[in-house]
Parts: C-alpha cells; structure tokens; sequence
C-alpha cells in the first residue's frame, strides 16, 4: 500500500506497519463519497439492521419482512446501516512557536510524524486526508483524496512545509470552519498557544459544523520545565519580543502561569468534547498515536441520527 | 579591633568578589529562541519583590562570608590597645613591672595582683610574638635580656618588694635602653595599679620623659596594665615610733606611757587600751597606726577589734586593738623590757586580709641617740651665736620628752676639726665651703649625715653639690612662696594631713641659686627658696634666704624652721645610734654586708635595702620597711595619665573583674562561625524553591472516555 519511492524521515516504516493494525474510527457519523467503514447519518444497504418502516409504494419488495407482517398485518421493510468512508482533514500549526526544540525534533518535526502517519493510516483503510497548514494565513491547503498519489503529495507538502511567523490559528480554524461543509475528522496538531477563549470558539464552530475534532497540544519538555539555571536573554519565536529574565526569579511565577494554562486548556477541551492528547516532544509518537487510535477504538463509532437523510451509496471496496 | 596579621585585611576588597561575579553572571546570559513567551511576560508581570531581595540576601550572605574569612585570617584581638600594627612582629618588648606593696593586694583570682597581671602577660605576650624582650629590673633599675617571655616566671618579677616603685625611672631607663640599641619597634607594657607614690605624677621627670620618647625615631607603643577595681578589705599597720626608755620616774612613765588613740573620727576615752606601766625600769614604747581601707564585714569583727601579733626578739604576743575609723593610732603602747637589752628588734602584724605586704612593720629599738647640730655660723663663739640662735633653738628644742637634742655653734674654721662622728646635721650659715671644709664634710655626709645651707650674707664662687649662689636680691616688699612639695622631703604635710603654713612665709631677701638642683619650694620669681642637690649620692638642701628678722619671717613664724630642722635631724640621727629605720628603696645604702636578722627570704644581699625584713649590719640593727605612700590608696587619675602620655602612642587595658583570661584574647573563631553562619544562610537562601513539577501527563480528568482528554 505504501508507495515504494515514499520515504521520508517523518515516516517510519516499521511504525505504520505495527498501527497499521489499529483502525482510525471516527466518533460522529460522516458522509462520506463512498461506502466506507464508518457510520453514516444516513440508511444504506449494509448488514447492519437499523430499524423498521412502513412500506411505501415503490419500496424494494425483497427489503420486505414477512415475520413482521405475520405478527402485525401489515407491511414494514427493513432499513439497514450506511457505511461511508472518513473524510480526515489534517491541520498542521506550521507558526514560528512550532519551531521550538530542546531535543532532537521540533514540535512541527513531530507533528509531521504524528499526522503523516495518521494519513498512512487513512488512506490505507480508504479513507480520504488532506492537510491544511495554518500560520499566519492557511498556507496549504491540499482536499482530502483517497488515491496513494495524493497521499505522496501530501507528504511532499509536509516534508516542505516551514514553520514561521505569528500564530493566527484561531482565525485559520474559523476560516477552515467556514470552509469545510462536509463533516471530517479534523486533527489538529499545534502548541495551542493561544487565547483560550478565542480558542474555544473556533472548536465550538467546527463541532457546530459537526467536525470530529482531535487535538494533538505538543509541548516541549524544555517548555515544561524551564530548567535554566543562568540569566538568559528569551527571544520569541514569533516576533520581535525579547525577555531577560534570571531563571532563579521567574521559574517559579513561569510555571504557576504554565500551569494555570494547562490546566485551563484540560477544562477546555473536556467541555467542548475534543479529542484531547497532550504530548510532550521527547516521548516516543508510536505511543502516542497507538493509544490515540485504541481510544477511538474503544469509543466505537457514532450512533447514526434519526430523520437522517437518504442513504448514501458507498463504493465498497 | 586590633589585628595580630594586619597585613592580611589588604584581602578586604575581595568582599567585591561576589558581586562582582554577579555582575559578570548578568553579563554572561544566553540567548535562546523561545515558544512560550507569554508565560514568561506573565512570570515577569507578577510581583518580584521577594526575588529581589532574595537576591539581595544572598549577595550579602556571601559578602559576609569572604569578609568573615579575611578578618578571621587577619588574627583579631579581642582589645583595640594594641592599634593597628604595621608589621606582624615586634622587634623589641619592653616589660616594666611595679612590685611595690600595694600590687601584692589580691585580684579576683585569688593570686596577688602582681603574679595575676604578670601571668596574663605573659600569655598575652606569647601571642604577640616579638624578636627580644627586656625585662627592667626595678632593684638594679637596668634592663635585663630575656631569653623568651617564659624567663619571666624564673626571674622575681612576680614577687613583691617592700619598695616603693620608681615608674618614672624604670621608664627612663626603657627609653635609655631604646636609644642604645635602636630596636624597629618598641612595645613598652607597664604593670601597675597606679598608685600615687609609685608614678609621681607631679614631677616634672614626666614631661622629660614624654619628649624624650617623642624624640625616638622608631615607634613606640606604651601599654599600661592595671588591675581590675576591687572592693576588698586591706589592713595595714605602720610603726611611727619604737623607743626605748629606762630608768624615768613612774609618773614620767606613766605620763609618758599613757596610750592615746587617736583616729580620724571622735573616740572616747573608754577606747584606750589599758596598760600598767610599772614604776621605772627599762620599757619599749611603740606608736602604731592602723589604716583601713574597703568594706568592712561585720560579721568577721563584730566587735570591731583585731588583734595584733607582736614579736619582740623572736618572743610574741598578742594584743586586740579596737578600731574606729579609717585609721587609728596608738600611742605609746608599753612593752616591757629586759633591763639588760640595749637593742633589738621586733615586729607587728595583722591578721590576713587582702593584702599581705602591709600587715606587718619591722622596728628596731636602741638606745637613744643625742641628736647633735652642729651650726656654721661667723659670730660663733664657745659654741654659741647671736646671729644664728634661731636656728640653734630649733635644732636644740626636742619633740618629745624622751629625745635628747643638742646644738652648737663654730666657726667655719673650727669646723675642720670639730668630730662629726656623733652629728646628726650640719646648719651652714656662711659662705660655701672650701676645699677643706668639704674635705671634713664628705664623710659626714657618707654616713648619711644631713648638711642645710643658708644663704650667706658675702657673695662667694665657690660652689657645692654643683649648685652657686649667685646674687642677692632684695624685695621691694616681702614675697611669699608660689610652690612648694607638700607631699614628701622636708617640707611635707604633718601626719594628720594638714599641710605646713609654707604659703605665710614672707621672703625680703634671698640669694638666687645657680646650678642643677630640685626645687622644693619656689618664690614668685621662679628663684628656689630650698632646694635639694646630690652630693656623693647623698641629699644636701639649700635654703635661699636668711633667719634674720630683715630677711625671712622663718625665725617669726618658726613653725616651718623648727618642722623642717627637726626633720632633717630625724634623717641624720637615723644614721647614727645602734638602729636604723629605712624605708624600702629609698636609700642607696650598699647592704652586701647585711645579714638578715628577721623577715621574709626574698631579694639578694645586694638589694637588701629593697625588701622589709631587719637586718644586722655588724653591731647594728637595720629595719626596713615600706613607705607612708603605699598605705593609701590614692592613684593616677586618668586625666593625670593622659597628661604625663600625651601626644604618644598609648592605651590602658583593665584586667576584667573574675576573669583569668589573658590580656589578649584571638577572636577569629569568632568570624570564622559568622563566616559558617553566613555560607548556611547564603545556602539556605540558594535552595530551590519546591514547586509541583508541570507533569503534562498528570491530568486530574480520568481516562479518555469517548470526548474528553486523552493522556498522552
């Protein structure tokens, strides 16, 4: 299934065999171009029974249940489940922050390894990606397709994308909102350093557009724990700001603020229902992705609503 | 404070150290890119003000840490006498120490205040190390090398003498030495309590002394050590008089051997010590006085008498005398004697107290001695003079009943050949003497005669004792005396305190005096009225002025002529006669010869003269004791000190009441704790604060449970 001339150090083989295993469920229903293996709003001919109706002229008489009909008199056909195929949208964060690194990887180095592999998965189970990268504007944008090729160019575009410039991710997902009618899994990986409450809008407004949304928050370990033991000059990342700063005076009020934060983004994303995985840049991201897709896994899939539109005509293949 | 290494506080600057490290730590930041900026802003927008002064603190604590260390380092002393030494070892010591009597009164550690003070010197001296120390022996008044300072120990500088010290002349001697030997540097430590008579602040030696030192080109550094203030009770009983008498009627003898006591506050006659004196025969009697001095425990004697011992030719006895007062006399007290003993010896003594040097006196009795004056005088005829008479009244008018004195006149030319054996003091009314007369005149005065000029009415060159009289003047109106020594020689104040009427002497004419002489009584002019010479080592005095009506009112007012003749022919019938009463160190009497009769074992044969004890000089009798001035109390004042030590390099350390501890005592451990204390505080302060690791994976939600937060 992997294309023989797609290696790219974002991608290791080995990995995406081992979570090849591991489907990538999505948790709301989808509605997808083809016949998939997840669920869809509406009825289709899958073998999963869905529910009784009335028979109507015109209605295929072989749907037809006569045990029904032996014990009320009347007429019900059986209405099965649709299944359709995930439409997966990748935002990458690709702002100057995300260039930060105290180890060997950045956090975009890692992001690529989380979304690359969570695209191979995708593709691999019929599904379709595509990638948005968000900095200041949307950089890329590349529509979610199913074939192998699109998924090369799509690593292409990862393995080109630059991170740089100020944050404007909130803007861009209000943006990616308005943009994007047709529901997706939509997986961001970003630092999510942003307003909050800006923050909690624009998920609000992809849930609203009934988004499936996942958000991998990457965090440097160095971020974390502020071990610095000299007086340092701090430049942003993403601007021209400059703190000098002893690390004996400000380690303490640091973290409380980091703190604080994260504690407010857990808050955050338990009420707005967001697939939350914090990561922090020195673990291991098969881990992580592994215990990603098992928690969707367990999840199962998303109970098709009531009064749903026909049934799509998935391509099963 | 003082510092045994100063050398070392040139490290003070390093106290910079730490700061200037911070400083070059602010310097020395790194640059790193960073993500989270907006935490940081928030760190800094909160309140650092602890942080600052944490900071703050920390710095100091270091700073006090180096500073601590260099002090410590530097070796401080505990004293700030000892000033800011340049150099880390003195080149030369100088020890004077006043072993007089009243030194030998108990400190607060039991030990006597000389061995207590010497003690702590020396291990004061120990610390401050120097290349040579000179011990100034008070008996010989020479310096003395010491091989260490522990030489002191084997030496008699802790033992006390019966004489009074010579402080000023123990300090020429150092400054003798000095100029000598041209040390580098000079520490000079004097061991004294201060006592009046020992450091004769009056005289004028000080201010000689004073410049003298000035004058050296090294560095001299005085240290006066006295002993802490005490309170204790002090004793002291003196002998005034110890005169035999036989042969006297029974009421001569009863009148005469009637005790009075006499103290400085009202007694009654129920206070008299009863005595029978029995009708003739050979009796001792003994005037005493008793001082007191302290606070008096009234449980010891509540009955506020003590008794006496008395030993009289090794036989003793005891007598309880009832004291009231600071002092109390007792005169006359009879003690019967072996009708045969024409002479001997005895002593007295107290009960242990405070001080053990004065508890006792030495007398010696003997027969009685005529005291003879012979009177030099140009109208002298048959051993008489019209022109001299008053003098010859004084001199033969006796003090007391018992004591026989006889005057007579010669001619300067019957001088030469008049026996001088049996005279106690020559009065010379005429020119000075020639060659011949001083001729007959020197071994009187080596036997310790006393010799008073008075001014002649010819002028002459001649010169005597190095001192001339030079010319008459004649006042416009009488004068009176500007000055004059109340407090000891000749014209010193009666017993009971009271000074001679020397001030309502008036003066018409007198003669000046040329040469080098001791003023004991000056007039307005400057010009001496009497003043003291040296001449073969013994006292010659001149008196400037005439005892004629038209040239003095001395014969008018007669009390001063008759209290100074008389004194003088005390001293010089003290040298005739089978007894002697000295006092300690006063007299350069040689006593190789003497043979210690009674008394303590100290000193050696040739400083005999120093130390009280009786004494046998072939057939006669020698008594030494200490002098009036060590009974009292009376010291130094400070402001006298820093008179007589003005413009030097001068301190004074008080040995610290109950404590042993040396003069100097090393602190350093002192800022070698606050330097501990410092770095703990300064660790204390550098630990990190404890803070709740940012876990990204602690998540106080459970487990992902199809919408929330997933672990990672």
């Amino acid at each position: 299934m992997i294309p023989q001339n797609n290696q790219r150090d974002f991608l290791d083989m080995q990995t995406l065999v081992r979570l090849s295993a591991i489907p990538l469920f999505s948790r709301r229903a989808m509605l997808g171009s083809v016949s998939g293996m997840h669920a869809s709003p509406h009825r289709g001919s899958s073998v999963e029974f869905a529910e009784y109706r009335r028979y109507v002229p015109g209605d295929d008489l072989r749907r037809l249940d006569w045990r029904a009909y032996g014990r009320t008199d009347r007429f019900y056909v059986k209405e099965f489940e649709a299944d359709t195929n995930l439409r997966c949208h990748l935002v990458l964060d690709t702002s100057g922050s995300m260039n930060f690194a105290s180890g060997e990887l950045t956090k975009l180095d890692y992001a690529r390894r989380l979304l690359a592999a969570i695209a191979h998965l995708a593709v691999q189970q019929g599904d379709a990606v595509g990638l948005t990268s968000i900095a200041e504007e949307i950089t890329q944008t590349i529509p979610p397709r199913r074939t192998p090729s699109h998924l090369r160019g799509l690593y292409d575009v990862m393995e080109n994308t630059k991170a740089g410039g100020a944050t404007r991710l909130v803007d861009r997902l209000h943006e990616f909102a308005e943009t994007t009618r047709q529901r997706s899994l939509v997986v961001l990986a970003s630092d999510l350093f942003v307003d909050l409450e800006q923050l909690r809008s624009a998920i609000d407004h992809l849930r609203f557009a009934k988004h499936d949304v996942a958000i991998f928050h990457l965090l440097d370990r160095q971020e974390l724990d502020f071990a610095f033991n000299r007086p340092t000059r701090f430049l942003d990342m993403e601007g021209d700001t400059h703190v000098f700063a002893d690390p004996e005076d400000v380690s303490q009020r640091y973290h409380t603020a980091l703190g604080n934060y994260l504690r407010d983004v857990q808050d955050l994303m338990l009420v707005s229902a967001v697939d939350y995985v914090r990561v922090v840049t020195d673990e291991d991201y098969e881990g992580v992705l592994r215990r990603f897709l098992i928690g969707r896994a367990r999840g199962g899939k998303a109970p098709a609503s009531p009064g749903s539109g026909d049934s799509s005509k998935g391509v099963h293949g | 404070m003082s510092f045994l290494q100063p050398w070392m506080l040139w490290g003070l600057p390093l106290i910079a150290l730490p700061v200037i490290i911070h400083l070059i730590n602010q310097r020395r930041y790194q640059t790193v890119p960073w993500a989270a900026m907006a935490f940081l802003l928030t760190a800094n927008k909160m309140s650092s003000g602890y942080a600052k002064i944490r900071r703050y603190l920390i710095l100091a604590a270091r700073t006090l840490a180096v500073a601590g260390l260099v002090f410590a380092v530097a070796r401080p002393l505990s004293s700030g006498w000892l000033g800011l030494a340049v150099g880390s070892r003195v080149d030369t010591t100088i020890i004077i120490v006043d072993r007089s009597p009243s030194m030998a009164a108990a400190a607060s550690d039991g030990q006597t205040n000389l061995a207590s003070l010497t003690r702590q010197l020396m291990e004061s001296l120990r610390v401050v190390e120097s290349n040579r120390y000179v011990w100034i022996d008070d008996d010989a008044n020479r310096p003395v090398l010491l091989e260490s300072v522990d030489q002191l120990a084997a030496l008699s500088v802790a033992q006390p003498s019966a004489a009074t010290a010579d402080i000023a002349s123990m300090v020429e001697t150092a400054v003798g030495y000095i100029r000598d030997n041209q040390p580098s540097s000079v520490e000079c430590w004097i061991v004294s309590d201060l006592q009046r008579g020992d450091w004769n602040v009056a005289s004028g030696r000080w201010s000689a002394i004073n410049q003298s030192i000035r004058r050296l080109p090294q560095s001299v550094r005085l240290h006066l050590v006295t002993p802490a203030e005490t309170s204790n009770l002090n004793r002291s009983i003196r002998v005034t008089q110890a005169k035999r008498v036989d042969g006297q009627t029974a009421a001569e003898a009863a009148r005469a051997a009637e005790p009075v006591f006499a103290s400085s506050e009202e007694v009654t006659a129920e206070d008299l010590q009863p005595s029978d004196p029995p009708a003739g025969g050979t009796r001792l009697l003994v005037s005493l006085v008793v001082r007191q001095i302290g606070e008096i425990d009234e449980t010891a004697d509540p009955d506020g008498e003590i008794p006496i011992e008395l030993d009289l030719d090794g036989a003793r006895s005891k007598f309880d005398v009832k004291l009231t007062g600071d002092v109390t006399e007792i005169a006359n007290l009879v003690i019967p004697l072996d009708g045969g003993s024409q002479s001997g010896w005895g002593r007295v003594s107290l009960p242990a107290d405070a001080n053990l040097q004065d508890n006792e006196f030495y007398f010696a009795y003997g027969a009685p001695t005529v005291r003879k004056t012979v009177v030099v005088c140009g109208d002298a005829v048959d051993g008489r003079t019209d022109e001299a008479r008053p003098l010859m009244l004084a001199a033969g008018i006796p003090p007391d009943a018992e004591t026989v004195c006889l005057a007579t006149a010669v001619t300067a030319e019957e001088f030469v050949s008049t026996e001088l054996n049996d005279v106690a003091m020559v009065l010379w009314t005429e020119r000075l003497p020639d060659e011949t007369e001083t001729a007959a005149l020197q071994p009187f005065l080596e036997r310790g005669g006393r010799l008073l000029f008075f001014a002649p009415e010819e002028t002459s060159s001649r010169s005597f004792a190095g001192l001339t009289w030079g010319d008459e003047v004649i006042a416009d109106q009488p004068v009176g005396v500007s000055t004059w020594i109340g407090d000891h020689d000749l014209l010193s104040g009666v017993r009971s305190g009271a000074a001679l009427p020397v001030g309502d002497l008036k003066v018409s004419r007198y003669r000046r005096l040329e040469g080098s002489k001791l003023s004991l009584a000056t007039l307005p002019d400057e010009s001496p009225l009497l003043a003291r010479s040296i001449q073969g080592g013994r006292s010659v005095y001149f008196l400037a002025t005439g005892v004629d009506a038209d040239a003095s009112s001395l014969a008018r007012s007669g009390i001063v002529l008759y209290a100074l003749i008389q004194r003088a022919l005390a001293d010089g019938v003290g040298t005739l006669g089978s007894t002697r009463q000295l006092t300690a160190g006063e007299t350069s009497v040689l006593s190789d010869d003497w043979v210690r009769k009674a008394g303590p074992d100290e000193g050696t044969s040739t400083h005999f003269a120093r130390y009280s004890g009786v004494y046998g000089e072939g057939e006669r009798l020698i008594a030494v004791n200490r002098g009036d001035a060590e009974d009292t109390i009376e010291t130094a004042t400070g402001d006298q000190l820093e008179g007589i030590f003005a413009g030097l390099n001068f301190d004074r350390v008080q040995q610290q009441a109950g404590s042993s501890a040396s003069l100097v005592q090393e602190i350093w451990r002192l800022f070698l704790g606050l330097m501990m204390i410092a770095l703990v505080a300064e660790a204390l302060l550098c630990l990190p604060r404890k803070r709740a690791p940012v876990d990204a994976s602690n998540s106080p939600f459970p487990a992902r449970s199809g919408g929330g937060v997933a672990d990672a």
